[in-house]
């Protein structure tokens, strides 16, 4: 039997936001029954092809919490009946502020929920409107003690910077504000415009410019700095934890280790290749209903694969790539393989290497990209 | 095989603007005649190269011999005769030419008479080749073969001889074959005479050595008979004949009048070059066909490997290149920026473009070209003459007494109303002009002399964006004169990188160097730390621009473990970097060495 984690994408959302590519469609009765019904089929049949063991479970979206209390205890209820459960297992669940309340909080609570990544964004209800949140600060702050209050002793807060309109100034008001919540995780990530959201369409119009550059990295370096100086480990480029609070999901994808994906456009990677379920919630459930596993490709990987990947994603860890772990992976030493390239990122001051571990220095971090390109093979 | 009648052969071309549907006429001919069947159709036959495919323009001759029964009941021998269509290539298209007796000139009937349909004209004419006017694509809505046989009398041409076709449809194509019968001269030569025969092409087969591709004039050519190859007085012994089906077909003997192949165990192109005349050593002609001209190089750049340690197998592909390539030249050099590469000749751009992207596709090399440039005569003061092909040769200015720089002469084809830009173009390139002449009503010839670096650089791109295509182009060489030059040098992160350095007009210089470093500025990417880019003429610099420091680049999360994406990114970036040099401190990619050709002009 193997181990995986397991990635649960529900497809809607009250609105999209602006900055938003990720795949969603507005909310109605109808299509979410239909996407429930093929969830419990896929999970089904998941079941029956790997018989796998589950070591976490992320329900992301769009918006899970768009789905009433019931509907997402029926979700997990599937989950526990069709799998096998490891014991520790994480659960963690995406939420809009804009989308809870006291009854929904505690049902996911007795439905074995124990982690909560709360997509705040922002602590500004200026910003909030200028990017299309549904939610105000208010909001945020006022669920996220509820949760507290029911007991949820695992929180993570979703940020963005460098926003339109946002200053060095308000982003430092944002990490306070979060600071003053004392979550245990905290993602922050850069705006980065994308095709196919509205900002993009605004970019095309001129009516809004590229984020700038410099003021990226200041609003990172200050997120270093704050988060911290509070006892935050910067554990991956863009993730945060006090001690004992990484999330075990995400570690899944940076080990490279593998994950089942159910739902719409869902990713998976099942330890001999990558693949991604069908994205139009229609033609997903279609095929679900024809007892197929709605697979829109999946292509194995190579060894070459496995390993760049292996690197690219590692080397987003601090701790980076474990030498014997390589080794013992691949049956061949790393530095067989990137010796020449190694050596030359270590001359410029982008990689260390100590007996263990191979790692981005700081400033191999903000200029991640151009290191891990030179990890590619393929 | 039968014995051929001469007077029963009919050796042509096609001629075409590009896009005018040249390869799918040659195709429907081929299939009409029987010679290759739909089925083995690959389309577009005779572009055999994936280059030529993929730009749509042929780059080798190729020939083909189909056999046709004609209406009077008599089979008939056509060989067709493909030629490239590009000016770097003119001389090998005049050879080709000059092995026919006809050409169909294929017009759009959509599109009309357009630039290159005047020049083919004009080549044609000058080969005394009987023109067959072929207005094609009349299945199209927008096709008017009326308005194109008005166009047709503006050019000199009779609106009645002209046939109409559709390629892509098969309309026209048996008519074709009649016309090309009946008006296409039948060759005029003796079969009695001693041999005479014209290369027009050549490739290179790794067992039988150069395969030449030739035009009998005269006389009779067979295996077992030794020949003489008249401009290198080498002798070669023939072993096989035949002719194109268009596999290679051997037969017993071809004669005066016939297009075909021979192998004689000729090792090198240039024993064999195109358009010199094939004779029999024990029994020559007195006179060898008129127009033969060694190939010549005349645009030099330096080729270096991305990667050093590929430096043996770039010359190796080189020498393979060069068996079936006589106007490749090449030498090692040394670029202290660069390493190890190979200094390299070319006939033109094209030809420059063509070979590196065949080295990478074919030898999988990863190649730096450095900009283009032509050869200088360096006259020291001490009385030393240099010829110099890499600008990073030049000597101290203190030595130097004077320059000379090669000239062209340039002849510019186009119609009147582009006359004015045209020549302001010429004008701003140092051309100095010699003669303008009006061909006909609307044809003007304007004769230029102008410096041969410059029109290496983009003189035909430019000419053809200023006169909207409408301008054809050839030239030739002219001789030396005296320039005053002088040595542009460019450096990176204050030091001076020679493969960027060029030789430039000293009226020019100031403008160009601000022009220049403007262009690396776009091309080489944002580096860790600043890289300020600097123009310098001997120690004085004259243009400045700054690289900002690219100080953070990081991906967003990947999503729900959706990696591809972030994996796409990654690659591109990689395959970017495939085409840099590490140049001191700094990744200077392919493009900045070729930026001084994207300078604008005014």
């Amino acid at each position: 039997m193997d181990r995986f984690g397991l990635y649960i994408h529900v497809p809607f959302c009250l609105r999209k936001c602006y900055y938003c590519d990720f795949n969603s469609v507005s909310f109605n009765e109808k299509l979410s029954k239909s996407f429930l019904n093929a969830l419990n089929k896929e999970i089904d049949l998941l079941a029956q092809k790997y018989n796998p063991s589950i070591r976490t479970i992320f329900i992301g979206g769009g918006t899970p919490t768009i789905l009433g209390a019931k509907e997402l205890r029926l979700i997990l209820d599937k989950c526990y009946n069709s799998f096998k459960i490891e014991k520790d297992i994480e659960i963690t669940i995406e939420t809009n502020p804009g989308t809870l309340d006291e009854k929904k909080l505690s049902s996911l609570k007795e439905g074995g929920v124990d982690r909560l990544s709360f997509g705040v964004q922002a602590f500004d209800d200026d910003i909030l409107k200028r990017i299309g949140r549904i939610h105000t600060v208010e909001q945020a702050v006022k669920n996220y003690y509820l949760a507290r209050k029911i007991g949820f002793d695992n929180i993570s807060l979703d940020l963005i910077f460098n926003l339109p309109g946002q200053t060095l100034k308000d982003w430092e008001g944002t990490l306070k504000e979060a600071m003053n919540l004392d979550p245990e995780h905290l993602s922050t990530y850069n705006l980065k415009i994308e095709e196919e959201t509205k900002f993009y369409s605004l970019i095309e119009k001129g009516e809004l410019t590229y984020p700038d550059e410099d003021l990226d990295l200041e609003m990172y370096n200050l997120s270093l700095d704050i988060l911290k100086s509070f006892g935050y480990e910067d554990y991956e480029i863009s993730n945060f934890a006090k001690r004992g609070y990484r999330s075990k999901h995400n570690q899944i994808y940076w080990k490279n280790e593998g994950y089942l994906g159910v739902g719409p456009g869902a990713h998976f990677y099942d330890g001999s290749g990558r693949g991604s379920n069908l994205r139009d919630v229609k033609e997903y459930s279609n095929s679900l209903l024809n007892d197929k596993l709605p697979i829109e490709n999946y292509n194995k990987l190579s060894k070459e694969d496995e390993i760049e990947e292996e690197m690219i994603l590692g080397l987003r860890l601090k701790e980076g790539v474990s030498i014997s772990d390589f080794n013992n992976k691949y049956k061949r030493s790393i530095f067989d393989i990137y010796g020449p390239t190694i050596k030359i990122l270590k001359t410029k001051g982008l990689l260390e290497v100590n007996e263990r571990r191979v790692f981005l220095t700081p400033k191999g971090r903000l200029l991640a990209n151009r290191v891990l390109a030179d990890f590619i093979l393929t | 095989m039968a014995k051929v009648n001469q007077n029963n052969i009919r050796n042509f071309c096609i001629i075409a603007h590009i896009d005018h549907g040249k390869s799918t006429l040659a195709d429907r001919l081929l299939e009409a005649t029987g010679t290759i069947s739909q089925r083995d159709m690959e389309e577009q036959l005779l572009d055999t190269m994936d280059i030529e495919k993929e730009r749509g323009i042929t780059i080798k001759a190729q020939a083909v011999r189909m056999s046709y029964q004609a209406k009077d009941d008599k089979e008939y021998i056509l060989n067709l005769i493909d030629t490239p269509g590009h000016v770097d290539f003119s001389y090998e298209v005049s050879r080709s030419l000059a092995a026919c007796e006809g050409a169909l000139l294929v017009i759009d009937a959509a599109q009309g008479v357009e630039a290159q349909t005047l020049a083919n004209i004009y080549i044609a004419l000058e080969n005394d080749l009987e023109i067959i006017p072929v207005i094609n694509k009349i299945d199209l809505p927008s096709a008017n073969p009326d308005k194109v046989k008005e166009e047709l009398i503006d050019i000199g041409l009779d609106p009645d001889d002209a046939v109409l076709t559709s390629a892509k449809e098969g309309i026209g194509i048996d008519e074709l074959l009649e016309v090309i019968v009946n008006r296409v001269p039948k060759p005029t030569g003796d079969k009695d005479k001693p041999l005479k025969a014209l290369i027009f092409d050549s490739l290179y087969d790794p067992y039988r050595g150069i395969i030449s591709y030739y035009r009998v004039i005269d006389g009779l050519i067979k295996p077992g008979m030794e020949i003489k190859m008249m401009a290198t007085n080498k002798v070669f012994e023939v072993d096989e004949v035949g002719t194109f089906s268009p596999k290679m077909n051997k037969t017993n003997s071809l004669s005066a009048g016939e297009v075909g192949y021979l192998a004689a165990s000729i090792k090198e192109v240039k024993n064999a070059q195109v358009g010199d005349t094939i004779t029999d050593a024990k029994n020559p002609t007195e006179e060898a066909l008129p127009g033969y001209q060694p190939a010549k190089p005349m645009v030099f750049c330096g080729l270096y490997p991305v990667d050093g340690k590929d430096y043996d197998n770039l010359r190796d592909a080189l020498d393979k290149l060069k068996l079936n390539d006589a106007s490749l030249t090449f030498e090692p050099e040394t670029s202290e920026a660069l390493g190890f590469g190979y200094r390299c000749g070319f006939l033109g751009l094209l030809h420059m473009e063509i070979i590196q992207e065949r080295l990478e596709r074919e030898y999988k090399l990863d190649l730096i070209t450095t900009a283009p440039s032509v050869i200088f005569k360096i006259y020291k003061e001490d009385g030393e003459v240099l010829e110099i092909e890499n600008p990073a040769n030049m000597p101290e200015r203190q030595e130097i007494e004077k320059i000379e720089e090669p000239y062209v002469e340039a002849k510019i084809l186009l119609p009147e109303e582009h006359v004015g830009s045209a020549m302001e173009l010429a004008q701003n390139k140092r051309g100095q002009f010699k003669n303008m002449e009006y061909l006909d009503q609307i044809r003007v010839r304007l004769t230029y002399e102008i410096p041969l670096s410059e029109i290496v650089l983009d003189f035909f791109d430019k000419l053809k964006s200023r006169t909207r295509g409408y301008a054809t182009f050839d030239y030739e060489f002219a001789g030396y004169m005296e320039s005053d030059l002088i040595k542009l040098n460019i450096l990176v992160n204050k030091e001076a990188v020679d493969a960027l350095s060029c030789i430039v007009h000293r009226d020019f210089a100031y403008e160009i160097g601000k022009e220049l470093t403007k262009k690396l500025k776009e091309f080489i990417p944002e580096q860790m730390f600043k890289v300020p880019i600097q123009a310098a003429i001997g120690n004085k610099i004259v243009a400045r621009q700054t690289i900002r420091a690219k100080r953070k680049d990081v991906l967003q999360k990947c999503y729900g473990g959706d990696i591809s994406r972030k994996k796409k990114l990654l690659k591109k970036q990689k395959e970017g970097k495939k085409r840099m040099k590490q140049v001191g401190s700094v990744e200077i990619p392919q493009e900045a060495f070729m930026a001084v050709l994207k300078i604008d002009d005014n």
